[in-house]
């Protein structure tokens, strides 16, 4: 079931009823009820591979006890091994082994060397790339000592198939997510009208922005080769919107529904695009896989690279970001892609500037012009490099490329105004709610009441009235 | 827990009642000059039209793909365009049709072949418009597919009566509007106009409906009940629409000639280039409307001299 | 060597990495509280300490370096 749909809300209406009204006496079967409904919600997308779901779990539950317990460093690295094996083994086989197919294939052809190896065309287990992730991160957690593992099945499997955040993340640790599980939750007012509110917000910027942005990004790219560069550059612009506000918006729901059951998922964006510099960018964008990939993947390569100085810091972010880019599908695209991004670095790893935290115009209400600048330049590194994150091959990418950095784009084209005034009024809503958690959760301490829900019946209507046709999700395919 | 629950149910009757409001709220300005509203005409034209007459139903490439004066003045027969556009759907425009035919009438149904498959012959938001602010005796004629297909679209129907939008401006649409249409019915405002650019058919959703076949066995029968004759014909589409579509559309023609309508014409026959295209698949300039009317024209007289039809 | 002598030895190291000093050395010292101190300087902080305090860090070590205290008494153990 999609977020949106008739079938999620019956769903959830009456997960809810039940989880607090019937299930709600004791922890014990508060959360056997999380597992089932995450459960259902899982089969209604693909029953096929709830199995391994399931499978998954159980191995990795029964192995984060067991390298817990180990005596010795080698059968716990053993045990360790073998957890990270199973699920990224999983991992690489249905996500990843026809692009190797491919890619080997392709290889040998340019030498004019023809192999009879046929693609095996598995089907994405939904979900596998976030799951998998907290499976890996809940075993590495254990065998560094940062967590115990918990002896409680119920507990681990929820943690794992947790259905708010299941199918598109956010990707929650285990450190975060489990002591939740393991204390009953009573219903809060506050964060139960906190959570509705974000998904009243991931609502509309799902279907009035990010609808309305898909069918114009898919008319200028499949077209492509017919519109003047101006065109390519707008439809570059709205395609870096549209994945923002289809990405964050979902999040938003995620972290919604979980608020209404008395959970606190991690934040998954923090207002991307007003970033001064990339590494403030990737800070702010997708956190928890970043945050991921930083702990688990980065800090151990550079600290492995340490002795080379900056030149090891740099190949460090290259791989990371290679990683980053990989994670998101089984295309060279998504290897150009993380490769640039990591890329990007390079100078502010020369410069050695650190950046500080600071919020961009904090507590001004334009930002100067220097600040600007860095926004500007951030936000363009950005879409362009979103252009071979949607394009289809690398050469569809370049091609796309070269026809942009072309005379016709000064050409005159079509601004899609309607479109441009809905994304400029989001970003200016965005803009002035940046210090939050998402841009209108100060809405409960600033307005009164009449106001705020005269606000959400106009956001409410919007969405009906302006909102796009229903696409689906784009990350629902990682 | 009460709290929370109280305040969402006071906050659900207020969305409920603005969503009343909004149903009762009469059609705006804009949809009343929009072109659903040519339905109230083209139903005086069945109603009034005398015989003999020749009848054409279907959607938009009917609209933006015909000349009924030719059609008129060749087979000496009243033409009456009484096609409507797209998301009506082609059981609604079946529906309407069948209380207004006569005796000796001959009516040539030329459908989208998107509508052949998936829902969308059970008609869409504009299904929901029609029946709400056009012609609101016809709701309770509604097929249960076909509100099955349109409720969903309520909320969006009664709340867009609050937009100011739609009180304040007069969309001037040159092309489609309630007056587009000359006096068979055809649209004809678009055949002084420079091309705009052509936006071939992106996608047709879903598989392969046959009880859209069925429903057009039954309009038959029930046209011969009356003594009326039905023909088959099939939209002119330009060559990048037909290319990407071709086996759907073939798909169509061989489940149609399964069934021993009688066809005229070919999908193929009706392939026009892209010259005489307008701004969309099945949608021709004037140039293409007198292109096809005479292929029409040629076809029907085959058709005709074989029942051994006077003209 | 004396846990202030170390403190100190690490508020140089950590200032000259992030360019300032604006921060408190105390046992409850995380990361998150010094402007500057992310996922790209940590490894320029833990090379400098290697450097100061000739010792060589493990990988597993990383996993105990959340806050100064332990830090602290991570090369305290690594020393003697």
């Amino acid at each position: 079931m999609v977020f949106i749909s008739i079938s999620f809300v019956i769903f959830f209406l009456v997960f809810f009823f039940f989880y607090w009204f019937v299930f709600g006496r004791n922890l014990r079967s508060q959360n056997l009820f999380v597992l089932a409904g995450s459960y259902l919600f899982y089969a209604w997308w693909d029953w096929r591979f709830l199995s391994l779901l399931i499978g998954s779990s159980l191995l990795s539950f029964l192995l984060g006890i067991h390298i817990e317990k180990a005596t010795n460093e080698r059968r716990r690295r053993i045990l360790l091994y073998l957890g990270l094996l199973q699920v990224l083994g999983a991992l690489l086989i249905f996500k990843y082994l026809d692009f190797f197919i491919v890619s080997f294939v392709d290889a040998f052809s340019i030498f004019d060397i023809t192999t009879d190896i046929r693609t095996i065309n598995l089907i994405l287990p939904v979900g596998i790339s976030f799951y998998t992730f907290r499976i890996i991160s809940y075993l590495l957690d254990i065998n560094s000592g940062k967590i115990k593992p918990t002896a409680d099945w119920v507990v681990f499997f929820s943690y794992v198939s947790f259905f708010p955040s299941l199918i598109s993340g956010p990707i929650d640790r285990a450190q975060a997510l489990i002591p939740q599980l393991e204390k009953k939750r009573t219903f809060d007012y506050d964060q139960a009208t906190d959570g509705m509110r974000q998904i009243l917000w991931g609502l509309f910027k799902k279907i009035v922005v990010a609808d309305n942005c898909v069918n114009v990004v898919d008319e200028i790219f499949d077209n492509y080769l017919n519109v003047p560069a101006s065109s390519l550059l707008l439809g570059a612009f709205i395609y870096t919107i549209q994945v923002y506000a289809d990405f964050s918006g979902y999040s938003d729901m995620a972290i919604g529904f979980s608020r209404l059951i008395g959970f606190n998922i991690t934040r998954n964006f923090n207002f991307p695009f007003f970033s001064q510099n990339i590494a403030e960018y990737w800070r702010s964008w997708h956190i928890s896989l970043t945050t991921w990939m930083t702990e688990y993947i980065f800090t151990p390569l550079s600290f492995s690279f340490r002795s080379y100085g900056r030149t090891g810091l740099i190949l460090a972010i290259l791989l990371n970001f290679i990683l980053v880019g990989i994670w998101h599908g089984a295309n060279w695209t998504f290897v150009l892609f993380g490769l640039l991004h990591g890329c990007y670095f390079i100078p502010l790893i020369l410069r050695g500037t650190i950046n500080t935290s600071k919020m961009t115009a904090k507590s001004k209400l334009l930002p100067s012009l220097v600040e600007l600048r860095n926004i500007s330049v951030t936000f363009a590194l950005v879409v362009l490099t979103n252009i071979i994150f949607r394009a289809e091959s690398i050469f569809q990418a370049f091609s796309y490329f070269s026809r942009m950095f072309s005379p016709s784009l000064f050409a005159g084209t079509y601004t899609y105004p309607r479109l441009l005034l809905i994304i400029a009024l989001f970003l200016s809503v965005e803009w002035l709610g940046r210090g939050q958690q998402y841009a209108i959760a100060g809405l409960a301490l600033s307005w009164p009441r009449t106001a705020r829900w005269a606000f959400y019946t106009v956001v409410i209507m919007l969405i009906f009235v302006i909102g796009g046709k229903q696409h689906q999700f784009i990350y629902f395919q990682f | 827990m009460k709290q929370f629950l109280k305040r969402i149910l006071h906050f659900t009757f207020l969305l409920l009642l603005i969503f009343m409001v909004g149903m009762i709220l009469p059609a705006t300005p804009r949809v009343s000059e929009s072109i659903l509203f040519v339905k109230n005409d083209k139903d005086s034209l069945l109603a009034n039209v005398d015989s003999p007459r020749i009848i054409f139903l279907g959607a938009s490439n009917l609209l933006l793909g015909l000349n009924s004066q030719i059609i008129h003045d060749s087979l000496r027969l009243n033409p009456i365009n009484a096609s409507l556009f797209w998301g009506i759907g082609l059981i609604y425009m079946m529906d309407n049709a069948i209380n207004y035919i006569k005796s000796g009438d001959i009516v040539v149904v030329s459908s989208d072949y998107s509508e052949f498959y998936g829902e969308l012959a059970y008609g869409r938001e504009e299904l929901l418009w029609t029946v709400l602010d056009v012609s609101p005796s016809s709701i309770m004629k509604l097929r249960s597919e076909q509100w099955l297909n349109i409720f969903r679209f309520l909320p969006s129907y009664s709340f867009s009566k609050f937009a100011l939008t739609e009180w304040l401006f007069k969309y001037e649409n040159a092309i489609y509007s309630r007056n587009s249409c000359n006096r068979y019915g055809d649209m004809y405002t678009h055949w002084g106009l420079a091309k705009p650019k052509l936006v071939p058919l992106k996608k047709i959703a879903g598989d392969f409906n046959s009880s859209i076949i069925d429903e057009l066995v039954k309009f038959q029968t029930r046209l011969r009940e009356k003594d009326s004759f039905l023909y088959i014909t099939f939209p002119a589409y330009d060559s990048a629409s037909f290319q990407t579509f071709k086996t759907k559309i073939l798909e169509v023609e061989n489940e149609l000639k399964k069934k021993h309508f009688a066809l005229l014409g070919t999908p193929y026959r009706y392939n026009v280039p892209d010259s005489l295209a307008f701004d969309g698949a099945g949608h021709l300039t004037k140039e293409g409307c007198d292109y096809r009317t005479r292929l029409l024209i040629e076809d029907l007289k085959v058709q005709m001299r074989e029942k051994h039809w006077v003209y | 060597m004396e846990r202030t002598e170390i403190a100190e030895r690490i508020r140089t190291i950590i200032s000259l990495v992030v360019k300032h000093d604006n921060f408190e050395m105390t046992d409850e010292l995380t990361a998150n509280d010094v402007a500057g101190w992310d996922s790209l300087s940590h490894v320029g902080i833990i090379v400098g300490i290697e450097a100061a305090f000739n010792i060589k860090f493990k990988l597993k070590d990383l996993n105990g370096m959340n806050t100064m205290g332990n830090i602290i008494e991570l090369i305290r153990s690594k020393i003697e």
